[in-house]
């Protein structure tokens, strides 16, 4: 009787713990597919160790390429993966050097079975920082934050004694407080630590060392370095390119950790075909795909709509313009096309932006003026069609120091409503009260405003200063570059060619050109075989557009007054404030990581002087609409997180 | 004949040279700088010193540093490039594209391919409807029927063939749900031999169907005049008077003569096959062609994608005015073209 007991017990056991597995393994079942149309061509390239990647070769290889030690959420903050990082520690010696110790679960694999080790994390980085790496066209700078990491890019050694392999799950980083180098720019080191962000230091993401380089390469470390390893070869680019383009390239049959493995990817098509990888970890929240196969196809605005409706696409992510977003609603509301949307802002916006340090745009009362006559929240509304809001600097709304500033920025923003007679208080301000002829301004007269201004105010508008008896007098008119989009089309429209600037006495002049020859202008760099000299100050206003990535927000180099990165193209609104500069410097060179209440705090000052400044005027800041079948759940984008991402956690139901 | 076609290869090896000159320069000229496109993505990434250096070794990799004739003179393969080898254009090296990261060779195979296959078929089926149409209107000129063929093939020339394509993706696949909106193949699928094939031919169905309505007045109207002309000819009359059946008097008497003039025509089409990639019909149908890839070449000043393609075309072209003169002889006896 009793053994009876024992082997009903155990019998019953087994039925529950079979269950169990059942149950798990029911739950990780995947089915379905989805096609997902994207306007950008995939290059097929799939390797982020080199340079730039465009943004559906980037989904790619995040949705087959995930298995990081550090990884953004939803709000595109960084944070540790803890599905991948057992644990890791931080500790600055007494000469400034950090040094991140990472250990990594066991468990892991790649979608091939094999076991992901500590190795694999190291492989890129000693790849992409070495000599071998930049000879085979890796753009990776960590090199110069390493220690002995000029010297290994150099090639006089082959460890890297900044990275050490410390085990089979085990390795650290250590970086320094100032760079290996001397810029060649400023003749300084670069600074690296404190750095708000210097998490990011840590980040390292798995990659399969066969795959990669070929067999019989490992990492070593004898406890100097971590260092490439074969004993059949050694590590020269002769030796691993081959195989490298062999695996950036691959069309199918990749080795990863992601999601997703790559089924194929059809040139001629512009085809690409995930499926769900049965061996993958999870991602740092530990969520497995439901969708059993994805398919991402070429699409273009135009046809999207009826590529929708007739179920050539079901995903479309990210619509920015407002009449197709109207017409993609109007397909779902009377159910051509059987799904839903999910909406968000943009991280990004477009903006004119001035060269303030030239013309009358070098006065920040004159360009608060320019500001003051246009409706910024009536052009939003009107480009894009009601899918759209303003923002009064740089920042987004999905920025969780917006979110945490909402209040003192309401009560601390100029929000620059539309009011000529403001720009009138303000030119009068700054002595923009003449004619042409030197006899004081009428307002109203409809005639252009001059001001009396010193031959160094005067610099590089010498065509338009005029002389009267001995006076240089400056008119209020700006030289506007413009790329004649539909932004510069409205913009005529609303402010260029309005009464209310001829009313104040400004005129803006434009000069339509290409968008190669704008940048030209914009980062005034002397550019070969053009006879002419882009290094003089031309042009200072530019309609354009930027965004956010999520992650590190650091505008240090766009307000820097260091002469020698501003030659390099970087602050190209060419806007001078020593305070500004170091307050964008002190958010994220001057706060230790993990200190948000001071760098918040920053940042809040930072965004109010700019505002203030105004080096660029905010014009919209699109609302993004995705749209996606009846045939998924939980599907979730937002301005840090795509389809790619959104994907992940979407429930496939038929 | 032998000392001829020597003659005008000497000719076409001149002009190539000429016009590769040229190209290089004009490309060159373009206000822009091509390292500086292709690194700016990075700005934001890379340290100011790093994105310094790479922008200078990306330079002095494309050899951006030197003077015109001389990156003229490696291009080609004249001269050493900077790797101290000889790999230029005449050496078979058609460049490296900076936007796809790998050889021009590469690049440009699978859109090449695609292109050459929609143009080839949409090409023959434009020749068998308007070269019948053609002849017809000739014989009915100036009758009903002809005004009204007329007026209908000058739609298709005369509408953006981009707003053609729209409208017949809206008849043919969101109405009458006959063919997919764009695309290659069925997504997803992964059908071999025939059933490939024919799934590949189904999706070409709709961007061919455009191509032919577009390109429909343009030699229905050639082949009209050209006809009309002969059939106005006295040995036309003749062939009439002898009271040979009129279907002899056109196709073995009038459409021989004819064919001198749409010849020239008919070849150009063929020309086209190879070169006629259209960036309307790619971008609309989301097709992966040399059209598109020309315009990507161009918008990310990849110069030597761009002029690769640009060589190609005027290879092609080059030959192609060669085989017409030949042709010309073939098709009319009367003319010599080595006197």
């Amino acid at each position: 009787m009793k053994n009876f007991k024992r082997i009903l017990c155990v019998a019953l056991a087994v039925i529950m713990v079979t269950m169990v597995v059942a149950g798990c393994k029911k739950k990780n079942q995947t089915k379905g597919q989805v096609i997902i149309g994207t306007d950008t061509e995939a290059n097929g390239d799939w390797a982020y160790a080199l340079s730039s990647n465009n943004a559906t070769d980037m989904a790619v290889i995040q949705l087959t390429d995930d298995c990081s030690t550090v990884v953004t959420n939803f709000d595109g903050d960084y944070i540790w993966n803890d599905k991948v990082v057992k644990s890791h520690t931080a500790e600055v010696a007494a000469d400034g050097k950090k040094t991140y110790t990472i250990e990594i679960n066991k468990g892991l694999v790649f979608n091939n079975g094999e076991k992901i080790t500590a190795e694999n994390f190291l492989i890129m980085t000693l790849f992409a920082n070495s000599k071998v790496g930049e000879e085979i066209g890796a753009s990776s700078s960590a090199w110069d934050m390493l220690p002995g990491g000029k010297e290994y890019r150099e090639g006089t050694t082959n460890k890297l004694a900044g990275i050490r392999l410390l085990g089979d799950y085990k390795f650290s980083v250590t970086i320094l407080p100032e760079g290996n180098s001397l810029n060649e720019l400023t003749g300084e080191p670069t600074q690296y630590l404190p750095y708000y962000y210097d998490i990011t230091y840590a980040q390292f993401k798995a990659a399969n060392t066969e795959y990669w380089f070929g067999k019989g390469w490992s990492v070593k470390d004898d406890g100097d370095g971590a260092y490439m390893y074969n004993k059949d070869a050694e590590f020269t680019a002769e030796n691993v390119r081959d195989q490298f383009t062999k695996a950036q390239f691959a069309t199918s049959d990749r080795v990863t950790a992601g999601p997703y493995n790559l089924v194929s990817y059809d040139k001629s098509a512009y085809e690409i075909t995930l499926e769900a990888n049965p061996l993958y970890n999870g991602d740092f929240q530990g969520r497995m795909p439901s969708i059993q196969k994805i398919i991402i196809v070429k699409t273009e605005d135009d046809t999207v709509i009826d590529n929708l409706t007739t179920g050539g696409v079901e995903i479309y992510s990210g619509i920015a313009d407002g009449a197709l977003v109207n017409a993609a609603l109007d397909l779902i509301d009377t159910g051509k096309f059987k799904g839903s949307y999910t909406q968000y802002d943009r991280a990004g916006y477009g903006y004119f932006s001035f060269g303030c340090d030239f013309g009358p745009t070098q006065w920040k009362e004159f360009r608060q003026a320019v500001a003051y006559l246009l409706d910024r929240n009536e052009f939003a509304k009107t480009f894009c069609e009601g899918w759209g809001s303003v923002v009064h600097g740089p920042y987004c709304p999905a920025f969780s120091m917006y979110a945490d500033s909402r209040e003192f920025l309401a009560e601390n923003l100029n929000t620059y409503d539309k009011d000529p007679s403001k720009s009138v208080e303000l030119l009068k301000a700054i002595g923009f009260t003449l004619n042409a002829d030197g006899t004081p301004y009428v307002d109203g007269s409809g005639q252009i405003r001059y001001k009396e201004v010193t031959e160094e105010e005067a610099k590089y508008y010498d065509d338009l200063v005029v002389k009267v008896n001995g006076k240089i007098l400056m008119p209020a008119v700006i030289k506007w570059a413009s790329s004649g989009n539909s932004v510069a089309e409205l913009l005529s429209t609303m402010l260029v060619n309005g009464d209310d600037i001829k009313n104040v006495g400004i005129e803006i002049r434009e000069t339509q050109m290409d968008f190669p020859t704008l940048l030209n202008y914009l980062y005034r760099q002397d550019v070969y075989g053009l006879g002419g000299d882009f290094t003089v100050p031309t042009y200072n206003m530019f309609n354009l557009a930027t965004g956010f990535n999520g992650g590190a927000y650091d505008q240090s180099l766009e307000v820097t007054t260091n002469p020698a990165f501003i030659a390099d193209g970087y602050n190209t609104p060419h806007i001078f404030d020593a305070e500004l500069e170091d307050l964008a410097k002190k958010m994220v060179y001057g706060v230790e990581e993990g200190d948000y209440d001071t760098y918040l705090s920053y940042w809040q000052k930072f965004i109010v002087k700019y505002n203030d400044l105004l080096p660029l005027v905010p014009l919209y800041s699109n609302i993004y609409v995705s749209v996606y079948p009846n045939t998924i759940e939980n599907y979730k984008e937002g301005p840090f997180w795509g389809y790619e991402r959104a994907i992940l956690y979407a429930d496939y139901v038929g | 004949m032998a000392k001829y076609i020597l003659k005008r290869l000497v000719y076409l090896v001149i002009v190539f040279f000429i016009v590769s000159f040229m190209m290089f320069a004009i490309y060159n000229l373009i206000p822009s700088d091509p390292a500086m496109v292709q690194l700016e993505p990075l700005r934001k990434s890379l340290k100011p010193e790093e994105f310094r250096q790479r922008y200078l070794a990306l330079r002095k990799q494309l050899g951006l540093d030197d003077p015109l004739v001389v990156r003229y003179a490696r291009w080609m393969g004249f001269i050493k490039d900077v790797k101290g080898k000889h790999e230029g254009l005449l050496q078979g090296n058609f460049g490296y594209s900076v936007t796809f990261k790998r050889d021009v060779v590469d690049v440009i195979k699978v859109p090449m391919a695609n292109t050459i296959i929609l143009n080839i078929i949409s090409t023959i089926i434009t020749l068998a409807i308007t070269i019948p149409l053609g002849i017809f209107c000739a014989v009915h000129a100036r009758k009903p029927v002809d005004s009204a063929i007329q007026a209908g093939t000058v739609v298709g020339y005369s509408l953006p063939t981009y707003l053609i394509g729209i409208v017949f993706i809206y008849l043919f696949s969101v109405l009458l749900r006959l063919f997919p909106t764009g695309g290659a193949k069925t997504p997803g699928s992964t059908y071999t031999g025939i059933q490939e094939l024919l799934d590949r031919l189904y999706y070409m169905c709709l961007p061919i169907l455009v191509l032919v309505f577009t390109g429909l007045a343009g030699m229905t109207r050639t082949v009209r005049a050209a006809m009309i002309d002969t059939l106005s000819q006295d040995y036309i009359k003749t062939a009439r008077a002898k009271g040979l059946k009129e279907k002899i008097v056109i196709y073995s008497h009038a459409w021989r003569n004819a064919l001198l003039p749409v010849s020239t025509s008919i070849m150009g089409w063929i020309i086209g096959v190879f070169t006629g990639g259209s960036l309307v019909i790619e971008n609309t149908f989301a097709l992966n062609g040399t059209g598109r890839l020309y315009w990507t070449g161009l918008n990310s000043t990849d110069y030597e994608l761009v002029l690769a393609m640009q060589m190609f075309y005027c290879l092609v072209g080059l030959i192609g005015v060669l085989i017409t003169d030949i042709g010309y002889t073939l098709i009319d006896p009367r003319v010599r073209i080595d006197k």
